[in-house]
């Protein structure tokens, strides 16, 4: 049995505006994004004492006397050196009982009931109804975080989202050289020796080529800037050789620059064919609804000016 | 747009049918920004505080704000003037809890279509996986490709087609640029709808995006009429 609702269901509101895009690389770091950035340190006074085993406490069934404090200089829980430098690792189990997959992001915040903080290393998919495990460390350094078997909040999520999603370790975590901040060092690009001393750029004013190749002149073109119903879009394409070489985001509706090469098109095992229309019968056509053009139209009125 | 259900179990009756599409106008009677009694534009008039938001409201934010992370930024559903519209999410969102709707009421075998975007269950009235065709983007009447899904999603984005044109239907008087139309398969039509909408905004960039994501295949065609799909497309594909 099928039926048709005829209905303006949501109609005119599916614009939603989405680019993904490229970090632009001026920055040189790609700092991790957690999911909400507040940053929660837990506070020194709430780090329960480690749990050294305190003669002090123990039960004292034999008639021997207590040793002299003197007796126990080297048992004192001090970290030594060594520990300080060292980072608290390990596993944990996520569990998604929420009916769609979640992505947790790299650097995600994992914190025991008693305010120790860990992050988890990878981006980590749990699918829905599943779990899986995950690598984790310490936020800080040192033997305090070495912690055992326990369970974890993910302050980061949403506060109905919390409840459907569980974390917990079932193995004690482990001191271990710190990884975490090697992913995140920046990297710089290695000094480009130049045999020949090469001219200033003159970004403005070079002649365009005498034979143009391509669809396209060269040289960069500013579109319009568009209303993109959550903000506004501004492109700017840079054509060499005819081409599009890449299209940078003048404005748009967050506050970094960023942009998009059009050069990652040009994926290697990405198969292309000529489209064949057919008139097969089907159940259903998936088909396109009025989509948001605001990338589209500010890059098309760029490439208008840059039309041979 | 025109909610399409199709329920192939005999034992369907007219309720069924009644309560998908009454959550479908609940949905809208809660999200939709055309609406004045609607929570969504109660919230952007500032007559609801964040601690009666409804649960569905807090849970399409969270996800938006996920989906907003998962795009790097450009996927928002928060203007500059701070107004909120979350409806770029809520199609897929909504399609997909429909289905789930259908399947606690015992439906094993349906598929749910609004306004292109498709969730698909089971098997269809044939026993045979669900047949789904691929719009053409320029002949409004006829499909491209047919590919046979069983429990996932699929959603496509593209220009708008009229008669015989292809048109920007936000920028009318514009050329068209490269891609017109992206077509995503994924685990369910969430998934689907609201990757593609961050990946044909991409340009041609979108296909390697979808390529690199874990979980969706895409078909893609250009202005030329030259399509581009990633590497696991083509297992879904019918051959005619």
């Amino acid at each position: 049995m099928k039926k048709i609702l005829f209905a303006f269901f949501l109609i005119g509101t599916f614009v939603a505006y989405a680019v993904f895009v490229q970090q632009s690389g001026t920055n040189g770091v790609n700092t991790p994004v957690v999911m909400d950035r507040r940053q929660t340190v837990p506070s020194v006074a709430t780090i329960p004492p480690p749990t050294q085993p305190s003669v002090a406490t123990n039960p004292a069934p034999s008639p021997s006397p207590v040793p002299p404090v003197t007796a126990l200089p080297t048992s004192a829980p001090v970290p030594t050196n060594d520990q300080l430098s060292l980072q608290a690792q390990g596993q944990v189990l996520i569990t998604n009982t929420y009916s769609v997959s979640l992505t947790l992001r790299k650097t995600t915040r994992l914190l025991t009931a008693d305010g120790k903080l860990y992050h988890l290393a990878q981006a980590t998919v749990v699918p829905s109804g599943g779990q899986v495990t995950a690598d984790v460390y310490a936020d800080q350094n040192g033997s305090l975080y070495a912690i055992g078997p326990t369970t974890f909040s993910v302050p980061g999520l949403s506060s109905s989202l919390q409840s459907y999603v569980t974390v917990s370790s079932n193995t004690s975590f482990v001191l271990a050289q710190p990884v975490a901040l090697a992913a995140i060092v920046p990297t710089l690009p290695p000094p480009t020796p130049s045999p020949v001393q090469s001219p200033p750029p003159t970004p403005v004013a070079s002649p365009p080529p005498a034979q143009p190749v391509g669809m396209y002149k060269n040289g960069t073109y500013v579109g319009n800037s568009v209303d993109a119903y959550y903000g506004n879009v501004q492109v700017e394409a840079i054509i060499q050789g005819g081409k599009i070489v890449d299209v940078q985001f003048l404005d748009h509706p967050q506050d970094r620059g960023r942009s998009i090469s059009i050069n990652d098109y040009a994926m290697p095992n990405l198969t292309s064919e000529a489209i064949q229309a057919q008139s097969a019968q089907v159940d259903v056509v998936s088909g396109a609804t009025a989509t948001s053009g605001a990338f589209v139209q500010s890059l098309a009125s760029a490439l208008a000016q840059a039309k041979n | 747009m025109p909610i399409t259900v199709e329920i192939v179990d005999a034992s369907v009756t007219d309720a069924v049918f009644e309560e998908v599409f009454t959550y479908f106008t609940s949905v809208d009677e809660r999200f939709s920004t055309y609406k004045d009694t609607s929570e969504i534009t109660k919230i952007n008039k500032g007559l609801i505080k964040p601690s009666e938001y409804s649960e569905d409201m807090k849970l399409v934010f969270a996800l938006s704000e996920e989906t907003k992370q998962l795009t790097r930024g450009f996927f928002d559903i928060v203007s500059r003037d701070g107004t909120i519209d979350p409806s770029g999410l809520v199609k897929g969102w909504s399609i997909y809890h429909a289905g789930e709707l259908l399947k606690k009421k015992g439906c094993k075998n349906f598929f749910i279509d609004a306004g292109g975007d498709v969730e698909v269950f089971g098997r269809n009235a044939q026993g045979e996986l669900w047949s789904v065709g691929i719009r053409h983007p320029f002949k409004e009447h006829e499909i491209v490709k047919v590919v046979n899904l069983e429990d996932q999603g699929i959603a496509t984005s593209g220009t708008y087609i009229r008669g015989q044109h292809i048109y920007n239907p936000f920028a009318k008087d514009q050329p068209l640029t490269d891609i017109v139309s992206l077509t995503v398969i994924g685990p369910n039509v969430y998934e689907a709808d609201r990757f593609v909408t961050a990946a044909f905004a991409m340009g041609k960039a979108g296909i390697s995006f979808i390529e690199r994501t874990p979980g969706l295949e895409g078909y893609m065609i250009d202005k030329n009429s030259i399509a581009t799909m990633t590497s696991g497309f083509e297992r879904y594909v019918r051959l005619v």
